[in-house]
């Protein structure tokens, strides 16, 4: 008769052998391609391959193309997560009340999801047009043209865009994390004559705190993702403004400075990795007490 | 479970290093053809047909080295110069490459050229002073030589004496109040619409606002403002009658610039100044239309020597080669006498100093003329700058500027701010 050791083992042998394509896929197309870029940024070319240690990190900090590139990706992800959270966030508490017509709501704020971005764009770069409608309103109110897509205010376009196609699907995630909240908890609550934004912080908060993770790590990916908006409103070279991380990783693979931009991505992952640790502590911190 | 993860991690590790530094060992081995030639590789964009011809003949007659065409206009234009850096970077360089429309500054700045310099010094019967001079310090940068080519087209504006009088160059300032204070009766530039006259005027002359040594850019400078003023008042008719004064209407004059021979137009008062491409040929042909009142003034530069050179086909070998003799076999294939000499046919000048001053010797013109050409060439410093990047993001931003909707001034400052960051990127 099998031992328990050795059905475990058994199992666990047949769970790798499932499991080993994928595992593969994975070596393949993203770590081993990850440690090339790490050989890469710590190498002067790819010809010479001579190894200059952190001679590539330097050029790179010290490169005033990466500092603004750097300065915008972070100014957005700190606008636009946060927005884009909470909003959604607020979108399914509202929901949540179950007000008239919430099923249209839910399609309308979906809706964005299902358009190309190519069209998206198209109706945004007639929309801010130094002749779009939007400057033909502000017109109407007495305030002059602004050019909304080669000045400083383009970042406001892209927000609003990001936020636009964005807070449907976080909203949805949201919803379905609070029909998942224990009913009996909050009757308790309503019971105890618990105020409802004390309710809303002793008791949602709680349930909600992985979902909150998960939510401000998915609109964190897609803040980096906003670059392909970006890059068809205004091509490789955007107003300064509007100068992304991706722009600059881009631009220097087509000018054949790989060590520039492996040396970029490896920095980016190690603050990415920074920024997701914390949020797990977090989380673990806050949620405690859920388990 | 966790230990086989590591050890799958760390092999994943060993492979990728061990990988990255195979380049050496895979680039000692080079092909051979069947007849046991040697394979040297050569990476462009569309030959003409007189370079295939030239392959071919070097095929046919060197008996140790073939060379192989690895055209990547086939995977269309922004594909293959992707294709064309992937090979590069990835260790699969070609040994030989043709560099014209291409910066030079991609691949010197990552020591990818090699210095073609001593090979010439070194060769029995070449150096540095078998060129004609003005045109081995175009092909030059920083002292080295990092391709060469068979021969050069001379660009620059040119117009009559009697307009121009003896102004050898000029900077835009200076081309700018000629403008508005010569009377003409159409439009001043012959057969060039506005965004022409802008893509002449900073093509040709990009050097003077963009630094690529120190990575800095000016053209939000007054001279470029100027430039872009000179592209817009200058293309249209002005309100009175006709003179260039500036201030055009915009715009619909800009589709419909009826061709007219330059040598007609600049003769009869129509026009002011025309683009020449000019050889020697084409040279005493436009000398003779204008009956010897012909000035050569060139594109307006700070340092006023605005003829520029252009290369049709320009080559340059990888530090990466293994066959650096076989590459410069070739390359020197392009300085022969006789093949200098057909060069002279070809609407081209030769580079060859001796095959230059025998094609001038020889040829049916007077010597004013020649010596008109001489000096022509003799001022000649600088090459054109082909920087699509550059180019296309004052095409995108003048644009608006000449259909009115922005200012020179927003326009100079948007084409400023987004080469600021192209040549940061790159610096």
């Amino acid at each position: 008769m099998m031992t328990e050791n050795r059905y475990f083992q058994i199992k666990s042998n047949k769970t790798i052998l499932f499991l080993l394509p994928s595992l593969i896929g994975v070596l393949v197309f993203f770590i081993l391609p990850f440690f090339v870029i790490v050989y890469y940024s710590f190498i002067n070319n790819t010809i010479q391959n001579e190894f200059v240690l952190f001679d590539n990190f330097k050029a790179l900090i010290t490169n005033s193309a990466f500092q603004m590139a750097t300065k915008n990706t972070l100014r957005f992800s700190v606008v636009a997560v946060p927005l884009s959270v909470l909003l959604a966030l607020g979108l399914a508490l509202l929901m949540e009340q179950k007000i008239k017509g919430t099923s249209k709501l839910r399609t309308c704020f979906l809706s964005p999801l299902m358009v190309p971005v190519a069209s998206v764009i198209l109706i945004w770069q007639i929309l801010f047009h130094q002749s779009g409608q939007v400057n033909e309103t502000l017109a109407f109110f007495g305030i002059s043209a602004l050019d909304w897509l080669q000045s400083e205010y383009s970042i406001f376009v892209v927000v609003l865009l990001f936020l636009w196609r964005n807070l449907g699907y976080n909203m949805i995630l949201f919803m379905s994390a609070l029909n998942c909240i224990p009913k009996d908890l909050l009757e308790v609550a309503k019971i105890e004559r618990t105020g409802k934004l004390r309710t809303f912080f002793r008791v949602k908060l709680v349930f909600l705190s992985p979902t909150l993770l998960f939510v401000t790590l998915l609109s964190l990916i897609n803040s980096f993702k906003v670059y392909r908006e970006v890059h068809l409103l205004s091509g490789d070279y955007p107003h300064e403004s509007l100068y992304m991380i991706q722009h600059f990783m881009n631009n220097t693979f087509r000018s054949l400075d790989y060590q520039k931009l492996a040396s970029a991505a490896v920095l980016m992952a190690l603050v990415l990795t920074a920024v997701i640790l914390t949020m797990f502590v977090l989380e673990n911190h806050f949620g405690k007490d859920l388990e | 479970m966790k230990r086989l993860i590591a050890s799958i991690l760390a092999l994943a590790m060993s492979l990728s290093f061990a990988a990255c530094g195979n380049n050496e060992q895979e680039k000692t081995t080079s092909t051979k053809t069947e007849s046991g030639k040697t394979n040297l590789t050569l990476a462009c964009f569309k030959l003409s047909p007189n370079i295939e011809e030239r392959i071919t003949t070097f095929n046919n007659t060197n008996e140790d080295y073939f060379i192989e065409i690895l055209d990547y206009s086939q995977y269309g234009n922004e594909e293959g110069r992707t294709k064309l850096n992937t090979d590069i970077m990835s260790g699969n360089t070609p040994d030989l490459i043709d560099l014209s429309k291409r910066p030079l500054e991609i691949y010197t700045n990552k020591g990818l050229l090699e210095d073609l310099s001593p090979y010439l010094e070194n060769d029995e019967n070449l150096s540095k002073d078998s060129f004609v001079e003005s045109l081995y310090t175009a092909l030059s940068k920083d002292g080295k030589l990092y391709r060469i080519t068979p021969s050069v087209i001379a660009i620059s504006l040119y117009g009559t004496q009697t307009a121009l009088g003896n102004i050898k160059g000029w900077n835009v300032e200076e081309a700018k109040d000629f403008l508005i204070n010569t009377e003409v009766n159409g439009l001043p530039f012959a057969n060039m619409p506005s965004t022409q006259i802008l893509q002449s005027l900073t093509m040709y002359s990009l050097g003077n606002y963009v630094d690529r040594e120190n990575g800095t850019v000016n053209f939000d400078s007054e001279e470029f403002i100027s430039l872009l003023e000179i592209a817009k008042d200058f293309s249209t008719l002005s309100k009175d009658n006709g003179n260039a004064s500036g201030s055009g209407e915009s715009d619909s004059s800009e589709q419909n610039v009826e061709y007219v021979e330059p040598h007609i137009a600049l003769q009869n008062g129509d026009s002011l100044l025309a683009t020449g491409y000019l050889d020697l040929s084409s040279f005493a042909r436009t000398y003779k239309n204008f009956n010897g009142d012909l000035n050569v003034v060139g594109f307006p530069t700070e340092d006023k020597r605005g003829v520029i050179a252009d290369y049709r086909f320009s080559i340059g070998m990888f530090t990466d080669s293994q066959n650096k003799d076989g590459c410069w076999q070739f390359i020197r294939s392009f300085l022969d006498e006789d093949y200098q000499k057909s060069q002279t046919h070809s609407g081209e000048i030769p580079v060859l100093k001796s095959v230059f001053d025998e094609t001038l010797a020889t040829f049916d013109g007077s010597d004013e003329m020649k010596k008109k050409y001489t000096d022509m060439v003799g001022s000649i410093t600088k090459s054109a700058d082909f920087d699509d990047s550059v180019m296309g993001m004052i095409t995108e931003e003048a644009s608006e500027y000449l259909d009115g909707d922005i200012s020179a001034k927003d326009a100079a400052k948007a084409i400023q701010s987004k080469a600021s960051i192209y040549l940061a990127e790159n610096k």
